[in-house]
Formats: C-alpha cells, sequence, structure tokens
C-alpha cells in the first residue's frame, strides 16, 4: 500500500533549529507536507490543531521532554493513533527501550543516513494507511451488519405479525361466514383492509430499502409543485386516520417546486404522514406545512400525538437500534419509514430534523432543495 | 357465563379472539392491548382462562405471566400463550410459568377451538 508523499503531513519536533531545517529540507524534498514545533508543549498543539500523519520527535528538550510529550500524545484520543518516530542522539538501549515503551512506533539514532530514515518513514506511513482503511472498512462493515440485521428483524417479526393477521383473520371469516351476521362481515373486512395496508406499506418501504441498500436507486430530479404532493400524499392517508378519529389536512396553498425525484418525494412525505397518524391518538390531528428560505424548501409534517422525549429523537435514525415505538393503539413501528426518509432525503441534498414534546407532539421537517425556472 | 380475558396487542387480532369466543364458547371476552391494561382488569375480574400474547410492547406475555403468578387471588387462573414467534425459548420459559397450553399464530380455528374447550368444558 504505497503513500504518496504530498498527501502526507509529517511534524518535525525539535528544539534544534538547525536540526528541524535538515530534516525538514530533506522531506519537503521528498515531496512531503511539513509541520514543526520547537519544544514539547508546542508538539502538542500542532499535533492536536493539525492532526499530522506521522510525528518526528526529538528526545531531549528542555521543559517537556520528547517520552512526555509521546506519552500526552497517546493518551489523548484524538492523537494516539498518530505514529511517532524518535529521532534522537541517545544511543543506549535502554532509551530505546523506554522510547518504545511509551507508545514509539521506531527509534532513528542521529547522526541518521537519509536513505534510512526515508524507508523507516515510509513504512509507518503505509502501515498508518492500512490501519485506517480497515478502520474505514470495520466501520462499513459494521453497518452493512447492523443492516441485515435489521432485514432480518423486520421480516421475522414486523412482517410475521401484521401476515398472520391477515391469515386469521380470512380463516376466520371462511369457518363461519354463515353465521355472522351483514355488519360483522363488514367488520372482517375493513379489519383485512387495514392488515393488508399495513403489509403493503411495509413491504413497499423493504423493497425501497433494499433496492437503496443495493446502490441501485434512481434519482431523476426535477420540478414537483409541494402543494400537490402534500394532497396526493394527505388523500392517501386520510380514510385510514379517519377509521382512528384523527383528523388530517394540508395547510400550504402556493406554487413553490422542490427540485427532487417524484418517487422519492412521494416515499419520504408518505411515510411522514403515515408516522404521524400512527402515533397521534382519537381526536388529534396531523397537518402538513411547507415554506421557501433562499433556494430550500422546507416541508413539515406536524401531529398532536404522543411526543417523544431525548432519548427516543436520539435512537430514531439509527439503523443498529431496535426502536420498536409505541404508538397509540399500540401500534409499533419498526423505524424503517424514517431511516428511509432520511436516506433519500439526503440523497437529494437535502436534511431531515424533528421536534417534539412528549404528550404534545411531533413535527418532522425536511428541507428540499428549491427547483428554479 | 364463562369469562376470557384477550391480552395481545394486535387491534385486529383482538377482534377476530373476540368475535371467535363469543361465537364459539358464548362467553363473556374482556381484551387488553398490553400486560399492565391486563392486570388492571384483573382487580376487578376473575375470568376463567387467559389467552396471552407474549410479544407486545409495554409489558410482553412473560412479564404479565410473572406478575399474575405472584397474585395469590389470581395466580390459579389457566393461561393460554400465543405467539407468532417459532422460538421455543419463549414458548419454554413460560412452561417454567406454569401455562396451560400454547397457541402458534396464524390462527387455526379447530386448533384454537380445541384448546380453548380443553379449559372452558
Amino acid at each position: 500500500m504505497a503513500v504518496t508523499p504530498s498527501e502526507c503531513r509529517i511534524l518535525i519536533v525539535d528544539d534544534n533549529l538547525m536540526n528541524i531545517q535538515v530534516v525538514g529540507e530533506m522531506l519537503r524534498g521528498k515531496g512531503y507536507k511539513i509541520e514543526v514545533a520547537l519544544n514539547g508543549y508546542e508538539a502538542l498543539q500542532v499535533a492536536e490543531k493539525k492532526r499530522p500523519d506521522l510525528i518526528l520527535l526529538d528526545i531531549m528538550m528542555p521543559g517537556m521532554d520528547g517520552y512526555e510529550v509521546c506519552d500526552k500524545l497517546k493518551a489523548a484520543p484524538s492523537t494516539q493513533e498518530i505514529p511517532i518516530i524518535f529521532l534522537t542522539a541517545k544511543a543506549e538501549t535502554e532509551d530505546i527501550v523506554k522510547g518504545f515503551r511509551v507508545g514509539g512506533v521506531d527509534y532513528i539514532v542521529k547522526p541518521f543516513k537519509k536513505e534510512e530514515v526515508f524507508v523507516r518513514i515510509d513504512n509507518q506511513l503505509e502501515l498508518k494507511k492500512a490501519k485506517d482503511t480497515i478502520a474505514q472498512q470495520n466501520i462499513e462493515l459494521t453497518e452493512a451488519n447492523s443492516t441485515k440485521d435489521k432485514f432480518i428483524s423486520i421480516i421475522s417479526h414486523d412482517l410475521r405479525n401484521p401476515t398472520s393477521n391477515l391469515l386469521s383473520l380470512s380463516s376466520m371469516l371462511a369457518d363461519s361466514y354463515d353465521s355472522y351476521s351483514e355488519e360483522e362481515r363488514k367488520e372482517y373486512v375493513m379489519a383485512l383492509e387495514r392488515s393488508s395496508q399495513k403489509v403493503y406499506d411495509l413491504l413497499e418501504n423493504l423493497l425501497s430499502w433494499a433496492v437503496s441498500k443495493g446502490g441501485k436507486i434512481e434519482c431523476t430530479p426535477r420540478g414537483i409543485p409541494v402543494q400537490g404532493l402534500l394532497e396526493e400524499n394527505v388523500g392517501l392517508v386520510v380514510g385510514q386516520a379517519k377509521v382512528k378519529g384523527v383528523n388530517v389536512y394540508n395547510k400550504y396553498v402556493g406554487s413553490i417546486e422542490v427540485f427532487a425525484d417524484h418517487n422519492l418525494a412521494h416515499t419520504i412525505v408518505r411515510n411522514l404522514l403515515t408516522n404521524a397518524v400512527k402515533f397521534t391518538p382519537a381526536g388529534g390531528e396531523v397537518f402538513t406545512q411547507a415554506s421557501q428560505t433562499d433556494s430550500m424548501i422546507e416541508i413539515s409534517v406536524t401531529d398532536t400525538g404522543v411526543g417523544m422525549n431525548d432519548d427516543d429523537i436520539q435512537k430514531l435514525f439509527r439503523i443498529d437500534v431496535k426502536n420498536s415505538s409505541i404508538g397509540q393503539s399500540m401500534d409499533k413501528g419498526t423505524g424503517l419509514g424514517l431511516i428511509l426518509c432520511k436516506e433519500f432525503v439526503e440523497l437529494q441534498g437535502g436534511s431531515i430534523a424533528v421536534q417534539s414534546t412528549p404528550g404534545k407532539g411531533t413535527t418532522f421537517s425536511i428541507k428540499l432543495p428549491a427547483h428554479t425556472h | 357465563m364463562k369469562q376470557v380475558l384477550v391480552i395481545d396487542d394486535s387491534e385486529e387480532f383482538r377482534l377476530i379472539l373476540n368475535k371467535f369466543l363469543k361465537a364459539k364458547f358464548n362467553c363473556d371476552v374482556l381484551l387488553a392491548e398490553n400486560g399492565n391494561v391486563g392486570l388492571e382488569l384483573l382487580k376487578r375480574f376473575e375470568p376463567n382462562l387467559i389467552l396471552l400474547d407474549i410479544d407486545m410492547p409495554v409489558m410482553n406475555g412473560i412479564e404479565f405471566l410473572t406478575k399474575l403468578r405472584s397474585t395469590p387471588e389470581r395466580s390459579a387462573i389457566p393461561v393460554i400463550m400465543m405467539t407468532a414467534s417459532k422460538d421455543r425459548t419463549h414458548v419454554e420459559s413460560s412452561l417454567h410459568l406454569g401455562i396451560t397450553d400454547y397457541i402458534l399464530k396464524p390462527f387455526n380455528v379447530n386448533t384454537t377451538y380445541e384448546k380453548v374447550l380443553k379449559v372452558l368444558r
């Protein structure tokens, strides 16, 4: 894993200006970016501020010696991963051992040979690059693993329950159809419709998410009139909300347009509305609103529902946290809808925010770029 | 008239069992959406059977069962567990708490009828 010197920043710490000049010229000649510090205190500050890829550290310095500097750098989370090579005239075995003990990765004794310094620096920079790559891959793997866990959890639990309800309802209806009154049958059919809608909504989100995770999501932004977007989606949830005794309406009237993908924008608004209805008790309301500030349009969905505390809010968009929130009538949420909203909003250069008060309600706001004619 | 308490977080499932029990056993049905509500109802009623879902928010079936078994005047009420999960550990942990039987979701009319009949007979 070769390193490119021009992409690497090296901090030289030495109380002798002449030494700094010699080493500095040498490294600069090879293409490295150079930072310098003339004592231990300065070294700590520069390391913190500039985050070099490697530090060449003298030992014998007044005030704070190189060992102490190394010790402090290794104790601070922000600098502990920076490799430190001691570059010193102290040549006794016990000095060298101490250098490694306090966290140095290599030790070069002055007077040094230029080529030796280069090869040792290159070795450490390559190691660091490999380490950084592994750390990044670890983060990606952890996320991929959480995604997989979420899929399994949704399929094994969240999808099984409503599907099981569908089967139970239809088998019950089939078993005793003749013994039910017309009204009871109607009740069954309505329950079947609600269950089917839940399964369908969940499947649709699951499929959108699978496509998104496969990196195959289609995003073709164009101007979408906001009033139509809100009214159309309010229309989709109004029936389901009415059954629950929740009033859903759109407050925004106007001609602003978002620059977004049609399907993604509809998925976002539909999910926010479905969610709001789910967490709002009978007698409550859910409404949509929109406004434009400079080049961005803010769309909000407000409910007078159960609300959330800060702890719940922190968990909302996290894929690795099981967030089966409890809605009114004990509706359970998979949390997938909001994760999708966040991904789709960010994919289109926007952002999502939430404000909530337990017992009073919640407002989800998304910002998307405005369409300019 | 016999009385059955159904504790399940799914509104549809409560509807199903309410209709089923009334139609097949002509009994009185009490409905609760979680263990807490179930315990509240037990302060006022003494049903002949409890049909209890395992996986519920607020208070799940196992927690409910543990509390029920430590309530002297209600501890002997027969309980049939209901679960959509094929996870045996759930059923096993409830067996320790003395359940009479268990029903796997989705709901099968004949099996459920027979299991409930055994208790209510």
